[in-house]
């Protein structure tokens, strides 16, 4: 008998609660952490944490603390919030803040997401690169400094983005493939930097650790790293998802809160093994080379693993930045339902090809990282601050939706106010990017809650 | 339903074998060279049994798509 092919209508619940009888087991979310945080992103920052000259303590010790503090905002920030109302993060901003500050926030996201797809585009292109003379560019270029890397990076660029406008299933499906494949040759990556390292027996990592791999010496031009930046880095450089709450839209499906724990497998599997591996990686390639201390992932895959190396990061990068790329078709594409989505996420793509030309963008990834999370944060602490804060405070939740709202300010005040907050410890007080989100979230809820109390008293008076 | 299962026994050997494969590199038990053939060997037995065994039907009902972050 012939299968007989039935068209399936996905019913994605995004404007109403995910039914009870529609979440999904914990084994989902354990299954969906671990290949979620296992991505092209991972070449960059492994070796950019040897770049900054962290110490092998610090980064070993601050991994974990890191990634436990993330574990637990997920856990006990984000996913008692999505279980309780069970609806997407747009659904639910549309509910506090209305429609409008749902598209501003689109917009930002949309034009975040070019600039982590233009780096992973980069990445991509520098796993073909190994095939053809192309010159790499200098761990301190921001500019291009060659044009057949300019060429070759637009031309991966227009055929990624191409196929993120053509559709995201096809994608989709072939990175829930490759994910297992991807962290088995993450740690064989890890593994068989080993013999290069001079590492043969369990009792002399420690040494080489300290005297090859994280020696903490930092290059020129890029800030020593401590045990704190690296504890922060691997705390918020998911920011976005948890304190951020970009993952309420994932855990609506979630039977219980203890499922928040799931995100462990993404944090120990991508933010541990998979940055140790990269870094031991870019380790190798400065034993070889010591004034070889560009990031380059397709060539340095390639030297320890040959050509499944390079498959390694072409495919960890395109798997990356193509759904990047659809989503921000999308993004940009909320602003007006009449826009052809296929047109805005080759636009989209465009754009994010027009970045990745410029090298500064992957060597300064963790700013970029940092500063992705930052952004988007203070809308999930305004939510937070919704959901526990308003009630006690004799306010009102989800005012947009009660009062008929298309945009009601105190959101968007918080948010921009954060931002401004941020900047000028940025600039006159010297705080790094990579601590700024502690503060800011703090500062958001404070802001939101003062706010809401002003118009919403203005508003019951009028 | 046996031929997938075989399929993705398939598959998962050359995930299996991968690992095994820079396990026995970095233990000095294997040369370079066939250490690199090992690696593409177990990413054909991987990429070659899920394909596959999805085309044969075999996809897993549960599965949600897979969104890369960092």
């Amino acid at each position: 008998m012939n299968p007989v092919k039935k068209k399936v209508q996905v019913i994605e619940y995004e404007r109403e609660p995910v039914p009870e009888n529609r979440t999904k087991s914990a084994a989902s979310f354990w299954g969906l952490f671990s290949s979620e945080h296992v991505a092209g992103t991972e070449l960059l920052i492994g070796p950019l944490f040897v770049v900054h000259g962290v110490a092998a303590i610090d980064v070993l010790v601050g991994l974990v603390l890191g990634n436990i503090l993330a574990v637990l905002s997920w856990r006990y920030l984000t996913v008692p919030i999505a279980i309780k109302h069970r609806l997407t993060l747009y659904f639910h901003l549309e509910k506090i803040g209305g429609r409008k500050l749902v598209i501003l926030y689109n917009l930002a996201n949309g034009l975040l997401w070019c600039f982590i797809a233009g780096a992973m585009i980069s990445v991509s292109a520098s796993a073909v690169s190994v095939f053809l003379p192309v010159e790499q560019p200098s761990l301190d270029a921001v500019l291009p400094e060659s044009l057949s890397m300019v060429l070759l990076v637009l031309l991966v660029g227009l055929l990624i983005s191409i196929i993120a406008a053509r559709g995201y299933d096809a994608v989709s499906r072939f990175a829930t493939i490759a994910a297992p494949w991807m962290v088995v040759m993450f740690i064989a990556l890890g593994i068989s930097t080993l013999p290069d390292l001079g590492i043969h027996s369990t009792g002399e990592f420690w040494e080489k650790a300290n005297d090859v791999i994280w020696k903490g010496h930092n290059q020129p031009g890029f800030i020593k790293f401590t045990f704190w930046h690296i504890l922060f880095f691997s705390w918020f450089g998911n920011m976005a998802w948890h304190i951020g709450m970009g993952d309420l839209t994932i855990f609506r499906y979630a039977k219980k809160a203890s499922y928040g724990f799931a995100s462990v497998s993404g944090m120990f599997l991508g933010h541990y093994i998979a940055w140790i591996c990269a870094g031991m990686l870019y380790a190798v390639q400065l034993q070889a080379d010591p004034s070889n201390t560009t990031v380059t992932p397709g060539p340095m895959a390639s030297s320890t693993m040959g050509f499944a190396g390079v498959l390694l990061v072409l495919i960890s990068g395109w798997t990356t930045a193509n759904p990047i790329i659809y989503r921000s078709g999308l993004a940009f594409q909320s602003v007006n339902s009449k826009w052809s989505r296929y047109r805005v996420t080759l636009v989209a793509g465009g754009v994010a090809s027009f970045i990745a030309i410029f090298p500064g963008l992957s060597m300064r990834f963790l700013d970029l990282a940092a500063l992705y999370g930052l952004i988007l944060m203070p809308m999930g602490a305004v939510i937070f601050a919704d959901h526990y804060l308003m009630k006690p405070l004799g306010m009102v939740s989800f005012f947009a939706e009660k009062r008929n709202i298309p945009f009601y300010l105190p959101p968007t005040i918080a948010w921009f106010l954060t931002l401004g907050f941020c900047l000028v410890l940025n600039l006159y007080s010297g705080i790094q990017v990579f601590f700024l989100g502690l503060p800011g979230w703090f500062m958001a809820v404070i802001l939101y809650l003062v706010f809401s109390l002003y118009y919403q008293r203005k508003f019951n008076q009028a | 339903m046996r031929r997938v299962t075989l399929l993705r026994g398939l598959a998962v050997s050359g995930l299996v074998l991968i690992f095994t494969a820079s396990v026995l590199y970095a233990a000095g038990s294997i040369m370079r060279d066939l250490f690199l053939y090992l690696l593409v060997a177990g990413t054909v037995l991987w990429f070659g049994g899920i394909l596959i065994a999805r085309r044969t039907g075999g996809r897993h009902a549960t599965e949600i798509p897979n969104e890369h972050k960092n």
